[in-house]
């Protein structure tokens, strides 16, 4: 989703800024003692390290992320193609607060079986839950004080994923990709709970995949059902049937000779908005209804045609009845739709506002 | 939803005078099956390209499927398909290395949870247009794209059939009186005309 894709670029960069802010106060402010001070300084020393090893972990660990296309920045090529380190994650170590580095090299002395151990064990609960990171992270020993993820602000904006393998993990490129790609996943996962109505209460990839997936049936079942409303209701499926209401409500709606003279030129392309308008406006005659109806509509017309910025005409609420009208209908006409798009969605705009007028609608036509 | 709004208007806009477009021209005379099978393709494939193709996979997808073609290219597409699953497939086991972590595993829910979230995405991979070529990341990709825009279309269709069953009501209902005034009309002429 080209959109999507773009906002989560600019989520990205802006909070890349604010980590580099950040970490700038904090390297400043900081009272740093010689171990902190270490620590700190030796990831930026390291960096460069770690770019390396990252790069070689690249060309082994390509496979998996290749079919990648997603991120909005530029897509890398062939080999060594990654990306900046989601600030998502350097967000979650901002607030914790304690996340853990890899120690300068003279300083690690990894130990295979504990590794090994740790990263069986980060694996089992990273996979397991979502956000299970946090507490695999908390329970490893706390390190240093500052952001993994400060070093980021040495100003590399290369193509490059800098990974930081946190103390205690394995470092080979196998586990490295496998992290990255653990945390690509999870933070689709976040996106797509935002997205899909009632998730935010189940944690955990497979209930939010339970979630999705019902989601996704609902709506293609809506999709069908209301395919088969529209067929049903309408016996042959064209929309000449609109043109002739149309034309049939023109010649009855004497009323508003301005209003006719404006509607002629958009038949049978403004269905539903007309649809909202016509109606009203015969029941507007006989049954006496004062503009308020109209208004309303109207309003809703001319707000949406603001919303959609087609016409920079359009009034506001307060506009009298009979002038909003025609106005309104003038500028349907003056517009040139093409195939119903614009006109029909003055009423599409926001589906509350059009939910509003229908149930409107409905309420007059009780009245009568 | 975030994001901006005018990219639904847009979409929905496209999606609404595609499917206006193919519904014109479809047949006249269709049975209700038919005639459901119609819509919803079309609104399908109005979706698609209404999407556009870029930055998602099912819209080509859709139209690659929807586009008519012949039993026997079905039939090899289908075989492509299935050539292309089983080396992602092992493509996908190959690389993930798993199979360690699962005979030491200590924790048998994890295993269970793993289980469930296959046999899960494999669901998903099902009902997402072309998403059974994709691996996890752009499967999850796919699939958010993939409910915003059937949300957008759902919303489109729900106003298209209340309108065009307002139009139906008030049509009967113009029909009616039409008639009852052409009634009158005759009356009044034959009245008058022995006069």
């Amino acid at each position: 989703m080209a959109r999507c894709g773009g906002d989560v670029s600019r989520h990205r960069k802006a909070d890349l800024e604010t980590v580099e802010s950040l970490c700038q106060g904090l390297l400043d402010d900081v009272m740093l003692d010689d171990d902190k001070c270490r620590a700190m300084f030796g990831y930026l020393q390291e960096w460069p390290d770690l770019a390396s090893m990252c790069h070689s972990a690249s060309l082994l660990g390509e496979p998996p992320l290749a079919p990648e296309a997603s991120n909005g920045s530029g897509s890398s090529g062939g080999g060594g193609g990654f990306r900046k380190r989601r600030p998502d994650s350097c967000l979650e170590a901002k607030g914790k607060s304690n996340s853990v580095c890899k120690r300068p090299r003279g300083k690690q002395q990894p130990c295979d079986p504990d590794q090994m151990a740790a990263v069986v064990g980060k694996g089992k609960t990273e996979r397991a839950r979502a956000g299970a990171k946090k507490k695999a992270e908390l329970a490893l020993p706390k390190d240093s004080p500052a952001t993994s993820e400060s070093t980021v602000t040495a100003g590399q904006k290369t193509d490059y994923i800098h990974v930081r393998a946190r103390r205690g993990q394995a470092t080979d490129s196998h586990s490295l990709a496998e992290r990255v790609r653990r945390e690509r996943i999870s933070e689709r996962m976040r996106y797509l709970q935002e997205l899909v109505p009632g998730c935010n209460k189940v944690t955990g990839k497979a209930g939010m995949l339970d979630e999705i997936i019902n989601y996704v049936q609902s709506l293609q079942k809506q999709v069908e059902f209301l395919s088969m409303k529209i067929a049903a209701s309408n016996p042959v499926v064209n929309f000449n049937i609109v043109e002739d209401l149309f034309s049939r409500q023109l010649s009855q709606a004497a009323c508003n000779p301005a209003a006719l003279a404006a509607m002629a030129p958009p038949i049978g392309q403004a269905e539903p908005s007309c649809l909202q308008m016509s109606p009203l406006q015969q029941m507007q005659t006989p049954a006496g209804c004062p503009g308020f109806g109209l208004e309303m509509i109207v309003n809703n017309n001319l707000f949406s045609l603001a919303h959609g910025g087609s016409m920079s005409a359009a009034a506001a609420a307060s506009v009298p009845a009979g002038a909003s009208v025609e106005s309104c209908l003038n500028v349907h006409g003056a517009a040139g739709w093409d195939i119903g798009s614009q006109s029909l969605f003055s009423g599409f705009d926001a589906p509350f506002q059009s939910v509003q007028s229908d149930s409107l609608l409905d309420n007059l036509k009780m009245e009568m | 939803m975030r994001g901006p709004c005018n990219n639904t208007m847009a979409f929905k806009r496209g999606f609404l005078g595609s499917l206006l477009v193919s519904l014109q021209s479809s047949k006249a005379t269709m049975s209700l099956e038919e005639r459901k099978r119609a819509i919803k393709s079309s609104a399908d494939v109005a979706m698609a390209t209404a999407r556009g193709v870029a930055g998602a996979r099912w819209p080509q997808a859709i139209l690659s499927s929807s586009s008519s073609s012949p039993s026997k290219m079905q039939a090899k597409v289908k075989r492509c398909k299935n050539i292309v699953r089983r080396c992602c497939h092992k493509r996908r086991r190959d690389g993930n290395g798993t199979s360690f972590f699962a005979r030491t595993a200590l924790n048998r829910s994890t295993e269970v949870a793993r289980r469930l979230v296959k046999k899960r995405t494999k669901v998903l991979r099902r009902m997402i247009p072309g998403g059974e070529l994709l691996d996890e990341i752009s499967l999850l990709h796919e699939a958010m794209d993939y409910v915003v825009h059937l949300h957008a279309e759902v919303d489109v269709l729900r106003l298209v059939s209340k309108a065009l069953q307002r139009s139906n009501a008030s049509s009967e209902r113009f029909a009616s009186t039409a008639q009852l005034k052409e009634g009158t009309v005759q009356v009044s002429g034959e009245s008058e005309n022995p006069c």
